[in-house]
């Protein structure tokens, strides 16, 4: 049986649920559209999972040696093959010499295939990758926009991790939101968030891919906004939407290039055209607008300031947006539109600001005192880290490390959620010794801080591997991402460091006054801008913010949620490591990207991976353990890192305040000005019209009365004119 | 049938006007009204899509001296706006379900005539009659059962098109002249479409031309043509606002498509950069006046400036996508628009206040009204999965495409931001908190009714429909505007351009 003949349930299943949920959710009982929602979401899991196997037995198999054998003859023959004729064509020389560089490639290209066949164990299904595609909008002369599905390995990936996290999800959320009015309404909105991205990475359209992204976006806003009272919640609700569409419009004029260049929208026409028709310089632009999409989706800098003030949503919301959704379609985005980048100079730029936001936001991390914001942080820091893999032509390790990632952040902000729902508060320094009250969110947040970290052998140490080391290949092709290399060393430091300070403060220390405490509440988002101190008031009354004593652990739902995804966050590096041979880069291996390195060389990257992640956390224990001094008073630097270096800052008064000060003129202006010119010039003629006529009487009735008359004189007239 | 679509509303009227009984003219109404919808959907459903051109045609002579005949027909460009006139004067019936005068109803239903005759009107002459038509019956309802400042409102509205009107009149009769050439005057859009002498590259074609389109900007409207749209809409009735925004505006962006581009492909490449021009200083003007209103059915109607500048885009940009994106836009903004005036004009009724600072919180007090207004405002802000977005999206690419307006459509999706914006501080001011004791104790807060239900119901499904399933609308949209895309393909070679580039995926 094909997937095809089921896979468009997936995507469809929490899309019912939603529908379900949205109108008669309340007619059935307290927990009977949760159930629903978790049981249609629990079958597309099962489906994915099918998906999977059947993609990957249909999927062509390749030899690990072989492979490292095709992608270091491509790099070290090929390539160098390919620029001479380049060179030769660029420099005007003889036929003759082109011809030779021109016979000498093709030799060489055919050795690759010869290479790539003995690579290949098994060949693929004759229908892989399997798609299909209905008509959806036809319009004559045009290729339209067709809705069809591709399923091949990177979907096939992104559809399983996207369906088994989410469920895992609403698996905690059943227990988690237990005590909200709006039960329903929430598992409505977090069901088609979920529908919405597992149709994204399934679309094979990129109109598609944008209508869903969209509708993601839409979902989110309303999710962040769950507690759409707050005045808080407004504003980030808002703020997430506005800033993530700013970012596609870029997204938008990416897609509308590309159909002018290939006429069709179809991802796998994109594969195939985007090495032939695209001329550098348009590749390079297309692949920065899609860029600027992915740069807002996935809260990289400059655009991250909407995943900080995001944490106003229910936890489980924050989950979903940083493991399964969301930010992990920006990443997604750029993966599979990898041959428009290839094409062009776009990925330097991919990887830089990558890398810069992985540093920029491992250093603010610490600054926090907030649990969930801590994660925020890090999520853009993880985030960075993926661009960064992808900007190093490591697509595979990027993915990798997108699928390690989504298990461990999912944990941990549900760890998170279980902390807060336990203790009663999102301040680490207000949490009392968890150790002692909450085992199953300890042992798991540990397994989760410690795969975040990148401590072998949990998951994000093999994927944070892979990526580190497609950068240092890269180096060969451009100086920079050997700074780049510091830098993503950087980061990792920083992430064990806030983890482990994050674990230590929260689970060790016994509670103590935060000194942080003025700071706990709009840590520099834009709320402390333009929210009055009544509203500042009134949302901390809505809070009910009441310490637990003592903490209380999480009950079954919530902890078989957080033993799951523990399960995955130890193991699923495996996946993707040498134990296995790299089963995972083996699978979705495209054959046309160098995505592996020579294992002989790997161990160097372990030594200093695992030195890193421990020196982090070495030093956090130093300065965090049980027994430490409670934490001083934040000092001048802290601060700065607190309010976020003032960017936030920066928007709001040199975009938000200027634009919304300006409606009211202008919208003055154009009652006044343009509409008074009307006026006038109506005024004008009535003037004139007075003078040159005093019989008339100036009543509406009369002029709608001479109108009316005049017209059936003239059609009467020429009535009769016709007839004679 | 088309007959019937036109002069069953026309004997209802007459009906109506004569009656006493007000519930006998409203059930007359809403009788006349469902009886049109389910008509006009029985012709979509039974058109022909492979055959194509104008079917269900009935032709008179009427003024056979000088050319004049009485011929209606639709094609796919005209069948959606001729279901929509039905649709929405039916929902807007049940929106006004307790109004006590007779009159009112009669009007309704002349407006129902006439805006059908719009639509069907392939004569040039006929066409004009109905498109002046239009205006008294809308002029009263502003005028009588307005708000506060109806009479400015309404003699505004009337004045402005007239204005128009002098324009058309003038160009659509030298258009049959000059394309007579001496010969037999004919006013028939169908010996019209494809004449030489129209579609030429000379001064007198591209005066003609502009004649027709001042008229249509006015209606559509298009900046800065746009000041009598904020006014009548202020102060119309909720049914009056319905139809205004639902079908009146769209005889604009019909006219452009039936008659400039079809007739005039050489004038509208002249004109292209203005009208591009125009279309977006409306998307970004009006949707940053729109975000400095302080009146909540005034902030829709500027929204419109900027939707309907959309659809003047998709028209500027002479390529297919952008043709349909407009049809689409067009179709899309009649439902939600529609809604959107729907919905406010029933939160008015509670409050007795559409001063935005006012409505805080209506989300939490009346859920249902509240839910579908943030629907529709999503929906009014482009959410994928309603109609908008599609709509849209078309008219950006085909613009997009075409590198004579390529700057342009970069220019406008930063509309889409404003556009964005403003619905959300909307929802945010309108919906969002909760409101005040003071509130609850002087405005009449009950949900929704099973009636004001029904009314919203239909458009509700439409925009879904067309937001998801574009083919229960685009091929008939492909097959309206062809007779425009190949004027503009015999005068252009940017069609061949494009199309070289369709690849064989």
């Amino acid at each position: 049986m094909s997937p095809l003949s089921y896979a468009w349930l997936i995507p469809l299943l929490p899309a019912l649920g939603f529908g379900v949920n949205i109108l008669f959710g309340y007619r059935l009982g307290k927990r009977g559209g949760a159930y629903l929602s978790i049981g249609l979401l629990l079958v597309s899991t099962l489906l994915a999972t099918a998906l999977l196997v059947q993609v990957y037995q249909a999927a062509p198999q390749w030899d690990a040696h072989g492979v490292v054998e095709v992608t270091e003859f491509e790099s070290n023959v090929v390539a160098p093959l390919e620029e001479e004729v380049a060179g030769a064509l660029a420099i005007g020389a003889s036929a003759g010499r082109v011809e030779a560089a021109r016979n000498d490639l093709n030799a060489a290209l055919d050795e690759l295939h010869a290479l790539e066949d003995a690579a290949l164990v098994r060949a693929a299904d004759p229908r892989f990758p399997f798609s299909a595609e209905i008509d959806w909008l036809n319009i004559e002369g045009e290729a339209g926009l067709p809705f069809g599905f591709v399923l091949d390995p990177l979907a096939a990936l992104m559809v399983f991790m996207v369906a088994f996290v989410s469920l895992l999800i609403h698996l905690f959320s059943l227990e988690y939101m237990a005590g909200e009015d709006r039960y329903p309404t929430f598992f409505a909105y977090i069901s088609l968030f979920a529908a919405a991205m597992l149709a994204m990475v399934m679309s094979r359209n990129l109109f598609h891919v944008l209508l869903f992204w969209e509708l993601m976006g839409v979902m989110s806003y309303l999710l962040i906004g769950f507690f759409y009272k707050k005045t808080a919640a407004q504003q980030a609700m808002k703020k997430a939407f506005l800033v993530t569409k700013i970012a596609d419009l870029g997204l938008m004029l990416g897609i509308f290039w590309i159909y002018r260049e290939f006429g069709t929208l179809d991802l796998l026409a994109l594969e195939t055209l985007a090495p032939t028709v695209l001329s550098a310089s348009v590749a390079t632009s297309i692949g920065l607008l899609l860029f600027v999409g992915a740069v807002g989706k996935s809260a990289q800098f400059p655009l991250h300031v909407w995943l900080l003030d995001a944490m106003e949503g229910p936890t489980p919301v924050s989950a979903m947006i940083h493991a399964a959704t969301m930010v992990a379609a920006g990443v997604y985005l750029v993966a599979r539109t990898y041959p428009v980048f290839e094409a062009g100079n776009a990925l330097l730029t991919v990887a830089w600001i990558g890398g810069f936001t992985a540093l920029f936001a491992a250093i603010l991390a610490p600054a926090f005192a907030d649990i969930k914001k801590i994660l925020a942080w890090s999520t853009v820091s993880q985030l960075g880290l993926m661009f960064l893999g992808l900007g190093a032509f490591g697509w595979t390790a990027a993915l990798f490390h997108l699928i390690t990632h989504a298990f461990f952040k999912a944990l941990l902000f549900l760890c998170s959620g279980a902390m807060i729902h336990g203790s009663g508060t999102q301040d680490i320094f207000e949490m009392d010794q968890l150790k002692k009250y909450m085992p199953t969110t300890r042992w798991t947040f540990i397994i989760g801080g410690l795969s975040l970290a990148g401590v072998v052998p949990f998951a994000g140490f093999w994927s944070k591997d892979e990526v580190m080391l497609a950068v240092k290949a890269a180096v060969s092709t451009q100086w920079s991402y050997a700074l780049l290399i510091v830098i993503g060393y950087g980061a990792s430091l920083l992430t064990a460091f806030y983890v482990a300070r994050a674990y230590l403060i929260a689970f060790e220390q016994p509670r103590q006054d935060s000194p942080w405490k003025t700071a706990a509440w709009n840590e520099g988002g834009f709320g402390e801008l333009n929210m009055s101190a009544a509203e500042v008031e009134a949302d901390r009354a809505r809070e009910s913010h009441h310490l637990h004593d003592p903490p209380h652990e999480v009950g079954y739902p919530m902890g078989t949620a957080l033993w799951l995804l523990a399960g995955g966050a130890v193991t699923l590096g495996l996946v993707g490591s040498p134990l296995t041979d790299f089963a995972l880069q083996r699978f979705v291996y495209l054959g046309a990207i160098p995505h592996l390195e020579p294992i002989s060389a790997q161990w160097l990257g372990w030594v200093i991976g695992t030195a890193v992640a421990f020196a982090g956390i070495g030093l956090a224990y130093r300065l965090y353990r049980e027994d430490a001094a409670s934490e001083r008073a934040p000092w001048p630097l802290v601060q700065l890192l607190q309010k976020r270096f003032y960017i936030d800052h920066l928007y709001y008064l040199v975009f938000a305040k200027p634009l919304t000060w300006l409606t009211r003129p202008v919208a003055w202006m154009d009652r006044r000005l343009l509409d008074g010119l009307v006026d006038a010039f109506a005024w004008l003629v009535r003037v004139l019209g007075d003078v040159l006529r005093r019989a008339q009487t100036g009543r509406l009735e009369h002029y709608i009365w001479t109108l009316a008359a005049t017209a059936l004189v003239l059609v009467v007239a020429l009535s009769y004119g016709g007839l004679s | 049938m088309i007959s019937l679509l036109i002069f069953l509303p026309l004997v209802g009227a007459l009906v109506a006007a004569f009656s006493r009984h007000a519930a006998l003219s409203r059930w007359l109404t809403l009788a006349v009204s469902g009886v049109a919808t389910l008509v006009s959907l029985g012709l979509w459903l039974g058109y022909d899509l492979v055959a194509g051109g104008f079917q269900y045609l009935q032709a008179y002579d009427w003024i056979p001296s000088v050319g004049i005949r009485y011929v209606v027909g639709l094609d796919g460009l005209s069948l959606p706006f001729v279901f929509l006139t039905a649709l929405l004067t039916f929902v807007a019936t049940l929106t006004e379900w307790k109004r006590t005068d007779s009159g009112f109803f009669a009007l309704f239903l002349l407006l129902q005539a006439a805006l059908t005759a719009v639509f069907t009107a392939l004569d040039l002459v006929l066409f004009f009659v109905a498109f002046e038509l239009v205006l008294i019956p809308m002029f009263f309802i502003i005028g009588v059962w307005g708000y506060d400042r109806r009479r400015y409102a309404a003699v505004k509205f009337l004045l402005y098109s007239l204005v128009g009107s002098v324009f058309l009149f003038v160009a659509l009769l030298a258009a049959g002249f000059v394309a007579a050439e001496g010969g037999v005057v004919s006013f028939d859009y169908r010996d019209l479409v494809g004449n030489a002498a129209l579609a030429a590259n000379t001064t007198t074609a591209l005066l003609i031309c502009l004649g027709f389109i001042v008229a249509f900007l006015i209606k559509l409207p298009a900046f800065p043509l746009h000041t009598w749209l904020p006014h009548a809409h202020t102060q119309a009735p909720t049914a009056g606002s319905i139809l205004l925004a639902g079908v009146l505006l769209k005889m604009g962006g019909y006219g452009m498509i039936r008659f400039n581009i079809a007739l005039f492909p050489d004038a509208m490449l002249t004109l292209q950069p203005l009208l591009a021009t125009l279309a977006v200083v409306g998307i970004l003007y009006g949707g940053f006046v729109a975000l400095g209103q302080t009146d909540l059915k005034q902030l829709i109607a500027y929204s419109s400036v900027n939707h309907m500048g959309f659809t003047l885009l998709g028209i500027a940009s002479l390529t297919a996508f952008g043709v349909h994106g407009a049809v689409y836009q067009m179709v899309a903004h009649g439902v939600i628009t529609g809604l959107l005036f729907m919905l406010v004009g029933m939160l008015s009724v509670r409050t007795h206040t559409r001063t935005i600072a006012a409505l805080t919180g209506m989300y939490t007090a009346m859920p249902v009204l509240g839910g579908l207004l943030w629907l529709a405002m999503l929906g009014g802000a482009g959410m994928p999965g309603l109609a908008g977005f599609v709509g849209e999206f078309q008219a950006l690419l085909g613009a997009f495409q075409n590198p004579a307006t390529t700057a342009f459509a970069a220019a406008a999706v930063i509309g889409i931001l404003v556009n964005g914006a403003l619905m959300l501080w909307t929802i945010q001011r309108v919906l969002q908190g909760e409101p005040t004791t003071q509130m609850r104790e002087n405005y009449d807060l009950e949900d929704l009714g099973g009636l004001e239900l029904a009314a919203a119901a239909p458009l509700v499904f439409l925009a879904l429909l067309w937001g998801l399933w574009p083919p229960s609308l685009t091929p008939f949209i492909d097959a309206g505007v062809q007779p425009a895309l190949q004027a503009i393909a015999n005068v252009s070679d940017l069609a061949g351009d494009l199309a070289g580039k369709v690849t064989g995926f």
